[in-house]
């Protein structure tokens, strides 16, 4: 009855061939060529590697293939991924990119501070690149680390048009390494991304194989008794929602590649025992959340989106769609470990292999039960939660739920002063725009909760140390010491029913720019009435992340924002210009989750 | 047969009781915290937290230059709390036009037109006296909030259409949940065919109901309402359980379409339907058919049966 796990060896054939991929799938180049690029910085033989200040990149439809079916990617010179750029930092680097496919392209530096026609958003900061046209992208490199550049045309991205680029800094780095290897995670579907977000708008819940079922609810009501069981399921019916509902498109339709790789092409990267192995993750996938880890190695965090943080030492992190994290591994045993990504949903995982020997592979670990979602999650007050026991959920033993330690006797750490507390807590939302009321948006959060120490959905309580956002500090602090003078505050809305999605209950279409002041700071406050996650990026300026009493957290460009949370970051306007902001699930994006800003 | 009858029922309380289960919660006080469950060691320390110095002072013994980094920051001023500066949304109050932005060249489209066909039901039909084939299903075509939509169904035995009908609708989504549908109604098959204006709403009622309540209003003071509510019960992720409940009202008796004044028939119905895929879904089930009043006297005269206990098999497809 409980099909809510995936084995990690489908019995059937083809499905375990569509969850695991093809070992040799990936890009077709030429006359049958299998191709992959498998990036190792520091060693040998790396055949997509462009580094330099002059690049020509090539936007061209090449035949891939990952499951055994032969479609159509977009590339960038044939490649999915596209090449890993080398740049340094002090350089002024020249891409010349030409559109050799039919429809208009365009690529955009992610992460990356330059003028803002130079950015590639088209219809914002260029025209697009026509077929046939080549466009010229000049700029100084400003900074340092890992980033990453994708198409922003369209639905090119879905279809392969991403990419890693690594900044060599001009000051060594304050860590030492032996190796170096990206590791790009993507999703990969057959499908025409066009029909996807058809099938979305047509059945939203078209890809959501984790649904509550009749055998979840018996499970339930043995651990907690019918009348428990049965009024929590009530409770989300009552609200049209689904605690499942984690992932708008799954592993039903994706299947996940890391370096553009399946799990049963197992790419791997190379160690002697006792080296240092520098990893470059990078979430460059359309709509998936990863959970990352290497069973039996610690990961020790150094930069995050980019930017040095103080090291810290993890098992496991959840990496938000457009998100980048910079660890150190040290494997000192000869013998292989996997790097395993799940999908949040878990329904399905990208895999790796570190090694010292090509051809060798670590155990697999089981895809961890899927989630289930809290009423807190939703941003519902503790009123709303009267008579509910989710003990059945795994989440609920969790410490980092503030607002249910209110049963006890009075407490008076985290959570009951939450303005103030720099750790966080619930605090109710004051208001909502009268624009949130309207049939675009279907959900208005009581309360949320402000704190960063809470791993998320899912990963709480799971036994391993699991990165938060408290966790990281950029190193030397905010580069713009000003406090903010003002705010804007957003509320990420959307209708799931209808998958419609909208900042305030507007989609962009309906919408108007955001005006920042040339010069000045602000800060951006974002409240997540939906009850999804929305990893939201500015472009062309960072998002330096506060911690819950408003102080300098971590920079970051793109936030990952959970439901029932608030976040804040501060922004200094300091490049004129039409930015995009948006939130970087494509289908979000797509489906009105986008805002544009004018710097003037 | 008639053994299935108190299935149907059991099931159809069971949900009743689902739904009562949660009204007799509705009640909300902070008393509902003094849930074993909820009583949480909030005391208990966070190894997350605790962990995170130490683990972090450790790795930076290991990187040369990193000891001092905690040092670096210049001091700054407390910041102000959240929600202590001037808010605003940020907009500019200017079209994206004003400001030179192109969103044409976006190629974003927010609100595309999408269409979807709906067989909810195409199955075959064996009644105590008739067997039939049946039909239920909808199309639509439009944007988010704005829809143009046929709904149609109806029978048709010994190779004829029995009763049948067709309605073009133009549906607006008043609420997150809620259409308006206003259009016209064709009933044809047996006797003479019969027009109607209608007016109704359609969307999902809380506790996951997929509900239609229209009115009909037709020539010669004619007015009429349907009812359909239906409910997926997930067995697994596959296998869905469908109870339904259908009925129609009539302000005058239609001798000649079997119809008396009032409530002139319910249909309960259980299909339980096997997603192949998300378009196609085979499915068996039963469904009951009750007449009322004069439409049972009309049915009963013309030797047919006031109350029919159906099997059904049939597919639901759509794309």
């Amino acid at each position: 009855m409980n099909k809510t796990t995936l084995k990690n060896r489908p019995a059937n054939p083809a499905r375990r061939r569509f969850v695991e991929g093809l070992a040799a799938g990936g890009a077709l180049i030429g006359a049958g060529l299998w191709q992959n690029p498998a990036w190792a910085l520091d060693s040998p033989s790396q055949p997509a590697v462009l580094s330099g200040t002059d690049f020509a990149l090539d936007l061209v439809e090449s035949p891939v293939n990952f499951t055994g079916t032969t479609c159509m990617a977009t590339t960038v010179n044939g490649q999915v991924p596209a090449p890993l750029l080398r740049w340094r930092e002090g350089d002024r680097v020249t891409i010349r990119v030409t559109n050799r496919m039919r429809v208009s392209g365009s690529i955009h530096w992610h992460g990356i501070l330059l003028p803002s026609p130079m950015d590639g958003v088209p219809g914002l900061s260029f025209n697009g690149i026509a077929p046939g046209e080549t466009f010229v992208y000049q700029f100084d490199v400003r900074q340092a680390g890992t980033y990453w550049y994708h198409s922003h045309s369209h639905f090119q991205e879905q279809t392969g048009l991403y990419g890693p680029i690594v900044i060599e800094p001009r000051e060594p780095a304050p860590f030492t390494y032996d190796r170096d290897y990206v590791v790009m995670l993507s999703d990969w579907t057959d499908e025409d991304p066009d029909q996807v977000f058809r099938h979305l708008k047509q059945m939203s819940d078209y890809y959501n194989y984790v649904k509550p079922t009749v055998g979840d609810l018996i499970k339930d009501a043995r651990k907690e008794g019918w009348a428990n069981a049965l009024s929590t399921r009530a409770m989300w019916d009552k609200m049209r929602m689904s605690p499942r509902d984690l992932s708008d498109v799954s592993g039903a339709t994706y299947t996940f590649l890391t370096n553009g790789v399946t799990p049963a092409g197992n790419w791997t990267g190379l160690f002697k025992p006792g080296e240092k192995i520098r990893l470059r993750v990078i979430n460059g996938s359309s709509m998936t959340y990863f959970d990352v880890r290497i069973p039996g190695l610690k990961m020790t965090v150094v930069a995050a989106d980019g930017q040095y943080v103080h090291p810290v030492s993890v098992d496991e992190f959840r990496i938000g769609v457009a998100e980048i994290y910079d660890v150190i591994v040290e494997p000192t045993e000869d013998r292989a470990y996997t790097v395993f990504s799940q999908a949040l949903d878990r329904s399905g995982y990208a895999l790796a292999t570190l090694a010292p020997r090509i051809g060798m592979r670590a155990d697999v670990p089981e895809l961890d039960p899927v989630p289930v979602l809290s009423m807190a999650d939703m941003g519902m007050a503790m009123g709303d939660m009267a008579g509910m026991d989710m003990s059945g959920s795994d989440d609920m033993k969790t410490k980092d739920m503030p607002g249910m330690d209110m049963s006890g006797s009075a407490k008076t750490d985290a959570g009951m002063a939450p303005v103030a507390d720099a750790s966080g807590g619930d605090v109710p939302v004051l208001q909502h725009a009268a624009s949130e009321y309207g049939p675009s948006n279907s959900m208005r959060a009581d309360q949320v909760s402000t704190r960063l120490d809470d791993p998320g959905v899912g990963l709480r309580d799971n036994g391993r140390r699991v990165l938060t956002y408290a966790d990281l500090h950029t190193v030397g602090g905010a580069l713009d010491p000003r406090n903010p003078t003002r705010e804007i505050e957003l509320h990420l809305t959307g209708n799931m029913d209808r998958y419609m999605w909208s900042f305030n209950g507007i989609p962009y279409s309906q919408a108007e720019p955001i005006l920042f002041h040339y010069g000045e700071r602000l800060r951006i406050v974002l409240i997540n009435d939906t009850m999804m996650h929305h990893p939201i990026h500015l472009h062309g300026m960072w998002s330096e992340l506060e911690s819950p009493d408003g102080n300098f957290q971590v920079r970051k460009h793109t936030i990952s924002v959970a439901p029932g949370h608030r976040v804040s970051y501060r922004v200094s306007a300091d490049t004129r210009g039409n930015w995009a902001y948006h939130c970087h699930m494509l289908y979000h994006m797509e489906g009105g989750m986008f805002r544009t800003v004018v710097v003037a | 047969m008639n053994k299935l009858k108190p299935l149907t029922q059991i099931l159809l309380c069971a949900q009743f009781l689902q739904v009562g289960a949660a009204f007799a919660q509705e009640p909300m006080s902070m008393s509902g915290m003094d849930m074993p469950g909820m009583d949480m060691p909030a005391s208990a320390p966070d190894a997350n937290t605790k962990k995170t110095d130490t683990d972090s002072m450790k790795s930076m013994d290991d990187m040369p230059g990193m000891e001092h980094t905690h040092n670096e920051q210049p001091p700054v001023q407390p910041s102000p709390p959240v929600g202590s500066l001037p808010s605003s949304d940020g907009s500019a109050g200017k079209s994206y036009h004003v400001e030179g932005m192109n969103m044409a060249a976006m190629e974003m489209d927010d609100d595309p037109l999408i269409a979807k066909f709906m067989l909810d039901k195409l199955e075959y039909v064996h009644g105590d006296l008739t067997d039939s084939m049946a039909w239920d299903g909808r199309f639509r075509l439009g944007h988010d909030l704005d829809k143009l939509w046929i709904r149609s169904e109806g029978e048709r035995a010994h190779g004829s259409t029995q009763s049948a009908d067709a309605e073009l609708l133009w549906g607006h989504t008043y609420a997150a949940y809620w259409d308006v549908v206003t259009g016209v109604r064709h009933d044809f098959g047996n006797g003479p065919s019969r027009d109607w204006a209608a007016l109704g709403i359609q969307g999902l009622a809380p506790y996951k109901f997929d509900v239609e309540a229209t009115a009909y209003a037709g020539p010669a003071g004619r007015a009429a309402m349907r009812l359909k509510t239906a409910y997926d019960l997930l067995l697994t992720q596959r296998l869905v359980l469908t109870p339904e409940i259908d009925a129609n009202l009539y302000s005058k008796d239609d001798p000649d379409r079997g119809i008396g004044a009032g409530l002139s028939d319910t249909s309960l119905g259980l299909r339980l339907r096997y997603e192949i895929r998300r378009e196609l879904a085979p499915y068996i089930g039963v469904n009951y058919v009750q007449k009322y009043g004069k439409t049972a006297d009309i049915a009963r005269t013309n030797n047919d049966s006031a109350h029919d206990l159906q099997l059904i098999a049939g597919v639901r497809i759509w794309f």
